[in-house]
C-alpha cells in the first residue's frame, strides 16, 4: 500500500489541530477520480473534525478511513465497520469512507464486514481523543462467482456417499426462495417448479414421473409409491410415515387431505431452518435402508449461528423464522433455536382456505476432548441433542353461502426427540449412537353434504342377521380422524478408517432397531351418518375403526459398507461396497420371529482419471417397508339384504339385513424390493471451470404394495313374508326358514406386493465456466425420465360392471383381465443463469424451466377378446384359453375393457420463468424479491389429442433477512 | 492550495452529483398521490415506462419535490432520454433510501371506474451506485398493499389506459390487493464508449376481500432497456441510442360462485351490452408489447449541462378470452413519438434546471367479432417546467418550480359513430422551503398548487343509454370539468451520521372542482395524505452546494 502524496495536506491540518500523528496509506491511483474524491472527502472530513473537536470537546476519539477491495484498490460501499466489544459502529459511503465517532480509547479491534470479502479485524491503539485514521483493504476472497453457490453443487457428493447425488448447501438453500423443503428440492434435476407456499401435501419421488391410471384399478398412484419409497433422514432420523393411518379407506366419499399411503408431507420441514441438503438420487450406501427410491439427508441448522430474522411476504402467504445459535460457556457447548411461523392462504378472495405451519427447534451440542474422527485430536465425545416441534394446520372452513355443510380441520403436530453420540474409540474410529422418539398428534375432520335415497341400514359390527332400519334423504358425512403414530428408532455404528498397502479405506458397520404404531382412537364417526353414501346391498357402509388396536410393527436392520480408494498414478478407483439386511417381524416387538426380510447389496464404483474425468457406476438392491395400514387394514363389511320391505307408512317398514365381515390382511405381505443401477460421466474442469455430469438410471421396484382383487363369495337367504298387507301399522313378519339361497361373488381388497414401478432415464448437469467480466454463470439441469407402473393382478373391470354382477342373480358370469401396465414420460429442462455484482451486493438467480416433452399412456389388451376369462357367482376363476374366446358360448364376456389411456397423450409443451433478485443491506441484512413464473404465461389449453398444461399463477414476493444484530448496531451508530 | 481548491469543487461537485442520477420513482412522482407506479409513468428513467401513451389521469401533476429527501432534477442521457447507457457517466456517488409510507385518497370528485376509496402500505428501498471504476448502476424495489373500499365496477387494472377495451362488472366489491415494482439496470464505460441495460419488473395480484362473486386480478409487466453511447470529447457531448421493450400480461377472472355475474364489455363510446356469466366464471386475459427505439445526447455549454433526445414508440395489446389457443381478440395498438430537452446551470447560490417533454400518439382499434377498425384515437401530451433550487445560506434553503403541462385527446369511435376532444391545460407552481434547526436537524414545508381546465367537445348524455350514462358519460365529463389542485406537506429529517438521515414526512393532497361541474360529476372534491418515514444513506454532505 503506497501512501499518497497528497495525504501531506491532511497530515498538516490535523497537526494544526494537535492530533496524533497518523500513518495513512491509500490504495488508489493518485490521478482517479474516485481517489481525488475519497482525498477531498477526507479533507472535508478532516477539516471539520478538529472544528467539531475543539468546539464540543468529544470524550473520545474518531476514527476516520477508507475501505478498499485489496485486489482492485476500488472503494467498497456498504461495509460494516463496527468495533469489537463497543457500540461504535457504521457502514462506508459510496467512497468508501467510514467515520467512527466516540471511540473509546485504548487497544481496539476494528472489524470491517461485507458480504463478497473476507472479514478483516485489524487491531489499532485508540487515543483519548483525536482523529484516528485506519484504511482497510478487504481481501475478495468469496468476491469470485464460483464462491457463490446459489444452485446445487452439480459435481457433489452426499457425505460418505459414492453414488450419485445432489447437495445443496447453505448458501443454496438462502438463495431458494422456498416455504419447505419441497422448494429446495427444485435444484433436483428434473423437478418441476413450484411457488413457494403450503399449498395442498407436499411430497417427492426421485426420479419418477407421473403415469396414465391403467384404469385406475389398483386405488395406488405411483406417485405414492415413488415419494414413499423415497427415505428423508432428518438429523440423522428417518422421518416415517409408515404408521400413518389418517384415511378413511377406498369406499370412504369424504376424505381429509392426507399424506397417508405416501411420502411424508414435506411442509413440515421449513427451508429457513435447513442447514444442508444431499439428495441421493443413486444407490446409497447400505447405512440407508426403508427406501427404494433414494434417500434425501437433512442438516437442520446447529452450533453457533449468528441470530438472524427472516421474513416473507406474498400476496398469497407469510413467513418468519427466527435462528440463532450461540455458544455456553465456551465452544464445548453450543445451542441453537430455530423457528419458524407460515401462513399460506390457498384461494384468496374466492374462499378463507389457509394453512399455516409452526415449528421449532433446539439443538444443543456438547463436546468433551478432540472432535471424534479428527486425526490429530486427541479423543473425545459429542453429544448431540435435538428437540423438534412442527404444527400443520390447514383449514378449508364453511362457506354457509356456497357450499353450507361443507369443511375440513387438518391438524398434524409431532415432537421428536433425537439424541446422537460419537465416541472416539481410536484417533480416528468412532463410535456413534443414535436414538429417536417421535410421536405425532393427527387430527382431522371432514364433512360434506351427503344425499341418499332409502336404504336398509344395520349398524352391526359383528356378522350375523338383524332387523335394519331405513335410512336416507340428506345429511352431513362428518368424520373424526384422531391417529397418533410413534416412532422409536436407535442406531449404532463404528467408523473405523484404516490404511494399508497403499490403499485407503473406511468401514462402517452398524444396526438399526425401528418400531412403529399408532395409539390414535381413529377414525370416528356416526354409524348411522357414515362418510359414504354409496350403498349396492352387497358392500355395506364403513365402520369406525381404532387405531390403538393395530398392532406395531418392529424391525431390526444389520448393515457393513466397505469403501476403499486406491490411486494408480493420475487415476484414482474409488469402490464402495455394502450390504445391508432388514428383517421385519412377525410380532410388536425386534425379538419376535422374522415375517420377512430383505437382503440388499450395494456397489458403487468411480474410477477417477487425474482431476477432471470420472467415471461412476452404481448398482444396488432396495427394500421398502408396507406401511400400518396395508399390514393390518380395516375388515369389510358385507351388508347382504335379506328383506327389502318399504311399505308407504314407516312403521310398516322392514328390513332385515345380514352382514358379513372379511379381513383382508394378507399374511405374505412383506417388503416392496428395488433395484437402482445407475452409469455416469462426470468432466470437472475445476473451481474456475464447469462441470458437465450425465447419469444414465434405470431404477425398479417389485412388490410394491398394491390391491388383489381376491374372490370370495357370501351366501343370501331371501324369505317370504308371512303379512304384508297395509294398513296394520306394524311391519310383516318373515317367514323361517329362507326360501331361498343365493350366492353373491364378491371380491375382498387384499393388500398385496402386486405392483411394479420402473423408472428410467438420463440426468444431465452441466455448469458453465464463468464469464468473469460479466460475472454471469449458466447451469443446465435437464433429466429425461420414463416411468412404467403396472399391475400384475387380475382385474374385474369398472365397479358399476361388476356391482351389476353381484346383485344380479341371472348373470352366472363375469369377465377378467390380466393387469395392464400404464407409462409416463417426462423431459424437463431448468436453466438457471446467476448474475452477481459483489459492489452492490447483487445477486440476480433467473430460472426457465422447460416441459420439453410430456406423454402418458397405457399399454392394455382392450379389445372385446381380450378378457382372460371369468368369474362365477361362487367367486370361482376359469381361465378361458385365447383361441376359444371368439366362440358363441363366450359371448357374453366380450364386452370393451374399459378406462385405458392406450393411445398416448402428449401434454403440450411449455415454459416458465422464475426470477430472484437479492441486495445486501448494511450489516449483513438481505432484500430478495422473487417472482414465480414471472411472466404470468397461462399454459398452453389442450385440442384434440394434445393435453392442455395449465400452469401455475404468477406469484411475486419480497423476503427479508437481517440479523438483529444490525438494528442494534444501527441505533448505536445513530446515537 | 490549487489541489485542495480542486478537492473541495470535487466534494461539491460529487454532493451535486445525485442531481444527475436516477432517481426512485416514488422520487419522482413527488406528491404521488395516484398510485405512480411505473407501468405507465411517463419517466424517463424506468424501464418499466414508455415516452408514449399515457394513461388518463385524475389528478393534475404538482411540481413538489420533497426537499431534503428527494434529490434535485438531474438531466443527462439517462435522466432525461431514458438510455442506460449514460449511467457510467450520471452516477458518481452513492446514494439510497428506505421508506415506509401509508396512503389513503378518498372522495366523491372521481371517473367512474375509479374507486371511492383507497388506502394502502408501501415500502421502498431506492437507490444508486457506482459499479467498479467503469459502471455505475441503479435499482428500486417496493411493495405497496392497498385496499379499495369500496373498489369500483372496473374488473382490470388502470382502466382509462388509452386502449378503449376495458371490462367492468355489475358489483364494486371491496378489494385488496399487492403490488412489487422491482426495477434496475447498469451502465458501464469503456474508454469513449458506454453500453447499459435495465430491467424492470412490476406484478399486481388483487382479489376481493369477501363477495359471493370473488374477482381476481392478476398483472405481470416485465421490460428491458438497453443502449450504447459514445463521447465525442470535442463537442464535449455524449451521443447515444436506445431501445426498449415492454410486455405485459393481465388476468381478470370474475367467479360467480353464488348468482348470476353481470359483465358489461366497454368498447369505446358504444353502449355497453351486459353478459350473464354464471355458473361458469368469466375470464378475460390482457397481453401487451410495447417497443421503443430512440435517440438522444448529452453534454455540456456554457456551463449548462443539457440533454435532449427523441424516440419512436409502438405498442400493441391484445385481449381475449382464454379459452382455446388462439381464440379472437380485441386489438390496439398505437404508434408514438416522443421528445424530452432538460437544461441545467447552476447560477451562483442557485441551480436552475429547465425541462421539456412531449409525446404525439395515435392509435386504433379492431374487435374480434368486426372488419375494420372499431375506435382511433390521437393524442398528443407535453409539459415543460423550470426549478430553481437555492444553496442553504443561513440554515436556509429553498426551491421553487413552475409546471405546465397540456394535453390534447381526439377520439373516435366509428361503430357508435361519436367522437370526442379534449383539450386541457394545467399550470401548477411550487415553493418548498427547508430551514436547518441545529446541526442535525431540519424542517421543511412545501406547497403546491395547479389548476385544471379543459375545453371539451363530448356527446350529449341525454341521447346516450342507461350503462353509458353510468360508466363512460361521467368520466368524460370529469375531463370537461376545471378542477384546482392543492398540496401541503412538511417534512422533519434528523442527521444521524455523516451518512445517514431519518426522516418523516406528511403530505396532503385536495382536488376540487371549480365553478360548476358538468352534469354527473360531483361537486365534492376528492382527498389524498400521505405519510412516510424513512432513511437516507450516504447522503452528500450538507456543507456542499446542492
Amino acid at each position: 500500500l503506497k501512501p499518497v502524496r497528497a495525504f501531506s495536506s491532511i497530515r498538516s491540518a490535523t497537526r494544526e489541530a494537535s492530533l496524533p500523528t497518523f500513518a495513512p496509506s491509500i490504495t488508489c491511483r493518485p490521478a482517479a477520480f474516485s481517489c481525488r474524491l475519497t482525498r477531498t472527502l477526507i479533507l472535508a472530513s478532516a477539516l471539520l473534525a478538529p472544528v467539531a473537536a475543539g468546539a464540543q470537546d468529544p470524550p473520545a476519539a474518531i476514527l476516520l478511513g477508507r475501505v478498499t477491495d485489496a485486489a482492485t484498490g476500488v472503494a467498497l460501499e456498504g461495509v460494516a465497520v463496527t468495533v469489537e466489544g463497543t457500540r461504535a459502529g457504521t457502514v462506508t459511503d459510496s467512497a468508501g469512507v467510514f467515520r467512527l465517532a466516540r471511540v473509546p480509547a485504548g487497544p481496539q479491534v476494528l472489524r470491517a464486514e461485507r458480504l463478497g470479502y473476507a472479514t478483516a479485524r485489524v487491531t489499532i491503539t485508540v487515543p483519548a481523543r483525536g482523529v484516528v485514521p485506519r484504511d482497510i483493504a478487504l481481501a475478495p476472497q468469496a468476491l469470485q462467482m464460483d464462491e457463490l453457490i446459489v444452485t446445487a453443487d452439480p459435481a457433489g457428493r452426499a457425505r460418505g456417499e459414492l453414488g450419485t447425488a445432489t447437495v445443496i448447501g447453505e448458501e443454496a438453500i438462502r438463495a431458494q426462495v422456498a416455504a419447505s423443503l419441497a422448494g429446495v428440492l427444485e435444484l433436483v434435476p428434473g423437478t418441476p417448479l413450484r411457488p413457494p407456499g403450503l399449498d395442498g401435501v407436499q411430497q417427492i419421488g426421485l426420479r419418477a414421473v407421473p403415469t396414465a391410471f391403467a384404469g385406475g384399478a389398483t386405488g395406488v398412484l405411483p406417485g405414492d409409491i415413488a415419494s414413499f419409497g423415497t427415505l428423508i433422514v432428518l438429523d440423522g432420523v428417518p422421518l416415517s410415515n409408515n404408521a400413518n393411518l389418517q384415511t378413511t379407506g377406498a369406499r370412504g366419499e369424504v376424505r381429509p387431505t392426507t399424506s397417508a399411503g405416501g411420502g411424508i408431507d414435506l411442509r413440515r420441514l421449513p427451508a429457513t431452518t435447513i442447514e444442508r441438503v444431499e439428495v441421493i438420487r443413486g444407490v446409497p450406501s447400505a447405512r440407508y435402508g426403508d427406501l427404494t427410491h433414494g434417500a434425501i439427508v437433512v442438516e437442520t441448522r446447529a452450533g453457533v449461528v449468528e441470530p438472524l430474522v427472516i421474513a416473507r411476504a406474498d400476496p398469497r402467504g407469510r413467513e418468519a423464522s427466527v435462528v440463532a445459535g450461540a455458544a455456553l460457556g465456551g465452544e464445548a457447548q453450543t445451542a441453537t433455536l430455530t423457528t419458524d411461523y407460515a401462513h399460506t392462504r390457498l384461494m384468496p378472495g374466492v374462499n378463507d382456505d389457509d394453512a399455516q405451519r409452526v415449528t421449532a427447534q433446539l439443538a444443543h451440542r456438547l463436546r468433551r476432548g478432540g472432535a471424534p474422527g479428527v486425526e490429530g485430536e486427541r479423543r473425545g465425545w459429542v453429544l448431540d441433542t435435538r428437540v423438534d416441534f412442527a404444527a400443520v394446520h390447514h383449514d378449508n372452513p364453511e362457506q354457509p353461502d356456497v357450499q353450507p355443510g361443507s369443511f375440513s380441520h387438518g391438524l398434524d403436530r409431532s415432537l421428536r426427540v433425537v439424541q446422537r453420540a460419537r465416541f472416539g474409540l481410536t484417533e480416528a474410529s468412532v463410535l456413534e449412537g443414535t436414538a429417536a422418539v417421535q410421536r405425532s398428534w393427527q387430527r382431522s375432520r371432514t364433512q360434506h353434504l351427503l344425499s341418499r335415497g332409502a336404504l336398509p341400514f344395520t349398524r352391526r359390527i359383528e356378522e350375523g342377521r338383524e332387523t335394519g332400519h331405513y335410512v336416507g334423504g340428506t345429511y352431513p358425512g362428518l368424520v373424526t380422524l384422531e391417529g397418533d403414530p410413534w416412532l422409536l428408532y436407535g442406531r449404532g455404528e463404528i467408523d473405523r478408517p484404516w490404511s494399508r498397502a497403499g490403499l485407503e479405506g473406511r468401514l462402517r458397520a452398524g444396526g438399526e432397531l425401528r418400531r412403529e404404531w399408532n395409539a390414535g382412537p381413529g377414525y370416528i364417526f356416526d354409524i348411522e351418518f357414515p362418510p359414504q353414501s354409496r350403498f349396492n346391498g352387497v358392500q355395506g357402509f364403513d365402520r369406525p375403526r381404532r387405531f390403538d388396536q393395530i398392532p406395531a410393527l418392529a424391525t431390526t436392520a444389520l448393515y457393513i459398507d466397505q469403501r476403499v480408494l486406491r490411486a494408480f498414478g493420475p487415476a484414482h478407483i474409488d469402490v464402495q461396497a455394502g450390504a445391508r439386511l432388514d428383517v421385519l417381524h412377525g410380532g410388536e416387538w425386534w425379538l419376535s420371529g422374522v415375517r420377512d426380510a430383505v437382503a440388499q447389496p450395494r456397489l458403487n464404483a468411480q474410477l477417477a482419471l487425474g482431476n477432471a474425468l470420472r467415471l461412476r457406476a452404481g448398482w444396488g438392491q432396495t427394500g421398502k417397508l408396507p406401511t400400518l395400514g396395508q399390514l393390518y387394514p380395516a375388515p369389510q363389511y358385507y351388508d347382504v339384504i335379506n328383506v327389502n320391505w318399504f311399505a308407504n307408512i314407516p312403521a310398516e317398514r322392514l328390513a332385515i339385513l345380514t352382514t358379513f365381515i372379511r379381513d383382508p390382511t394378507n399374511p405374505d405381505l412383506g417388503y416392496a424390493r428395488g433395484s437402482k443401477a445407475e452409469a455416469g460421466v462426470e468432466l470437472d474442469l475445476g473451481r474456475s471451470g464447469g462441470v458437465l455430469a450425465l447419469v444414465a438410471f434405470d431404477d425398479q421396484v417389485r412388490g410394491a404394495v398394491g390391491v388383489r382383487y381376491e374372490p370370495d363369495f357370501i351366501l343370501r337367504e331371501r324369505f317370504e313374508l308371512a303379512d304384508s298387507t297395509e294398513g296394520t301399522g306394524r311391519p310383516p313378519d318373515i317367514i323361517e326358514p329362507a326360501s331361498a339361497i343365493d350366492s353373491v361373488p364378491l371380491l375382498i381388497n387384499r393388500p398385496a406386493n402386486s405392483l411394479r414401478l420402473g423408472s428410467r432415464g438420463l440426468e444431465l448437469t452441466a455448469a458453465l465456466p464463468e464469464w468473469r467480466r460479466l460475472r454471469t454463470r449458466l447451469e443446465v439441469q435437464g433429466a429425461w425420465i420414463r416411468t412404467r407402473f403396472a399391475n400384475s393382478e387380475l382385474e374385474f373391470g369398472a365397479a358399476n360392471r361388476f356391482g351389476d354382477f353381484q346383485l344380479d342373480a341371472r348373470q352366472a358370469r363375469s369377465p377378467y383381465w390380466h393387469g395392464a401396465s400404464a407409462f409416463g414420460e417426462r423431459v424437463v429442462v431448468t436453466y438457471r443463469v446467476v448474475h452477481h455484482q459483489p459492489h452492490a451486493g447483487l445477486v440476480l438467480l433467473a430460472s426457465v424451466q422447460h416441459m420439453a416433452r410430456e406423454r402418458r399412456y397405457d399399454i392394455a389388451a382392450t379389445d372385446t377378446l381380450a378378457f382372460e376369462g371369468y368369474i362365477t357367482r361362487s367367486g370361482e376363476l376359469v381361465a378361458v384359453p385365447p383361441e376359444r374366446r371368439a366362440d358363441p358360448e363366450f359371448s357374453d364376456l366380450r364386452v370393451p375393457r374399459l378406462g385405458f389411456l392406450v393411445r398416448p397423450t402428449e401434454v403440450a409443451a411449455d415454459w416458465l420463468m422464475s426470477v430472484q433478485v437479492s441486495k445486501t443491506l448494511p450489516l449483513g441484512g438481505r432484500l430478495s424479491f422473487y417472482g414465480f413464473n414471472l411472466l404470468d404465461r397461462p399454459g398452453r389449453i389442450g385440442t384434440g389429442a394434445l393435453s392442455g398444461r395449465p400452469l401455475p399463477a404468477a406469484r411475486f414476493g419480497l423476503e427479508a433477512s437481517f440479523p438483529p444484530r444490525a438494528l442494534v448496531e444501527l441505533a448505536r451508530s445513530w446515537r | 492550495m490549487r489541489r485542495a481548491l480542486t478537492g473541495v469543487a470535487l466534494g461539491a461537485l460529487a454532493g451535486a452529483l445525485p442531481a444527475l442520477t436516477a432517481q426512485p420513482l416514488a422520487a419522482q412522482a413527488g406528491w404521488a398521490a395516484p398510485p405512480a407506479w411505473g407501468r405507465f409513468a411517463a419517466e424517463a428513467t424506468t424501464p418499466l415506462g414508455l415516452n408514449g401513451p399515457e394513461p388518463r389521469a385524475l389528478w393534475p401533476r404538482f411540481g413538489a419535490r420533497a426537499l431534503g429527501v428527494t434529490p434535485p432534477p438531474a438531466t443527462g442521457l439517462f435522466a432525461t432520454t431514458g438510455n442506460p447507457a449514460g449511467l457510467a457517466w450520471e452516477v458518481e456517488r452513492s446514494w439510497s433510501r428506505f421508506s415506509a409510507g401509508a396512503v389513503r385518497e378518498h372522495g366523491e370528485f372521481r371517473r367512474p371506474l375509479d374507486a371511492a376509496a383507497e388506502h394502502g402500505t408501501e415500502l421502498t428501498v431506492a437507490g444508486w451506485s457506482r459499479l467498479g471504476e467503469h459502471g455505475a448502476g441503479f435499482g428500486d424495489v417496493s411493495f405497496r398493499s392497498f385496499t379499495q373500499e369500496p373498489g369500483s365496477y372496473a374488473a382490470m387494472y388502470d382502466p382509462y389506459r388509452s386502449n378503449p377495451f376495458v371490462t367492468a362488472d355489475s358489483a364494486q366489491p371491496d378489494m385488496f390487493g399487492q403490488r412489487v415494482r422491482l426495477q434496475g439496470g447498469g451502465g458501464w464505460r469503456l474508454g469513449w464508449f458506454g453500453f447499459g441495460l435495465a430491467a424492470g419488473y412490476e406484478g399486481d395480484d388483487s382479489r376481493t376481500v369477501a363477495s359471493r362473486r370473488p374477482r381476481l386480478l392478476r398483472a405481470a409487466v416485465p421490460a428491458a432497456a438497453g443502449g450504447v453511447a459514445v463521447q465525442v470529447p470535442a463537442l464535449q457531448t455524449r451521443f447515444g441510442v436506445h431501445g426498449r421493450w415492454r410486455g405485459g400480461a393481465e388476468t381478470t377472472t370474475v367467479w360467480p360462485r353464488l348468482g348470476v355475474v353481470q359483465i358489461y364489455p366497454i368498447q369505446g363510446y358504444a353502449e355497453p351490452v351486459p353478459r350473464d356469466y354464471h355458473p361458469s366464471p368469466f375470464r378475460r386475459r390482457f397481453e401487451a408489447d410495447a417497443r421503443a427505439l430512440g435517440a438522444g445526447a448529452a453534454g455540456v455549454v456554457l456551463g449548462a449541462s443539457w440533454a435532449g433526445g427523441m424516440e419512436r414508440v409502438r405498442a400493441r395489446e391484445a385481449q381475449h378470452a382464454a379459452l382455446s389457443d388462439d381464440p379472437p381478440k380485441d386489438r390496439w395498438q398505437a404508434t408514438a413519438t416522443a421528445w424530452s430537452l432538460a437544461l441545467q446551470r447552476p447560477f451562483g447560490p442557485a441551480h436552475v434546471t429547465a425541462h421539456a417533454r412531449g409525446a404525439d400518439w395515435t392509435s386504433s382499434a379492431t374487435r374480434a367479432d368486426l372488419e375494420g377498425t372499431a375506435f382511433r384515437a390521437r393524442e398528443r401530451t407535453g409539459s415543460g417546467g423550470v426549478e430553481l433550487e437555492l444553496a442553504p445560506l443561513a440554515g436556509w434553503s429553498a426551491r421553487g418550480a413552475l409546471l405546465v403541462s397540456r394535453e390534447e385527446r381526439t377520439r373516435w369511435d366509428h361503430v357508435a359513430r361519436l367522437a370526442t376532444q379534449v383539450l386541457a391545460w394545467a399550470p401548477a407552481a411550487a415553493l418548498e422551503v427547508a430551514h436547518a434547526l441545529d446541526s442535525d436537524w431540519q424542517i421543511a414545508a412545501d406547497f403546491a398548487v395547479a389548476r385544471y381546465s379543459a375545453t371539451a367537445r363530448l356527446p350529449s348524455l341525454e341521447l346516450r343509454d342507461a350503462l353509458y350514462r353510468t360508466l363512460i358519460g361521467p368520466e368524460l365529463a370529469v375531463y370537461a370539468t376545471p378542477a384546482a389542485a392543492r398540496s401541503l406537506g412538511a417534512t422533519l429529517s434528523w442527521q444521524a451520521t455523516l451518512e445517514a438521515a431519518l426522516w418523516v414526512r406528511a403530505s396532503h393532497a385536495r382536488l376540487t372542482p371549480r365553478g360548476e361541474p358538468a352534469a354527473g360529476v360531483s361537486a365534492e372534491s376528492r382527498t389524498a395524505w400521505r405519510l412516510d418515514v424513512g432513511a437516507t444513506l450516504a447522503q452528500r454532505p450538507r456543507t456542499s452546494a446542492p
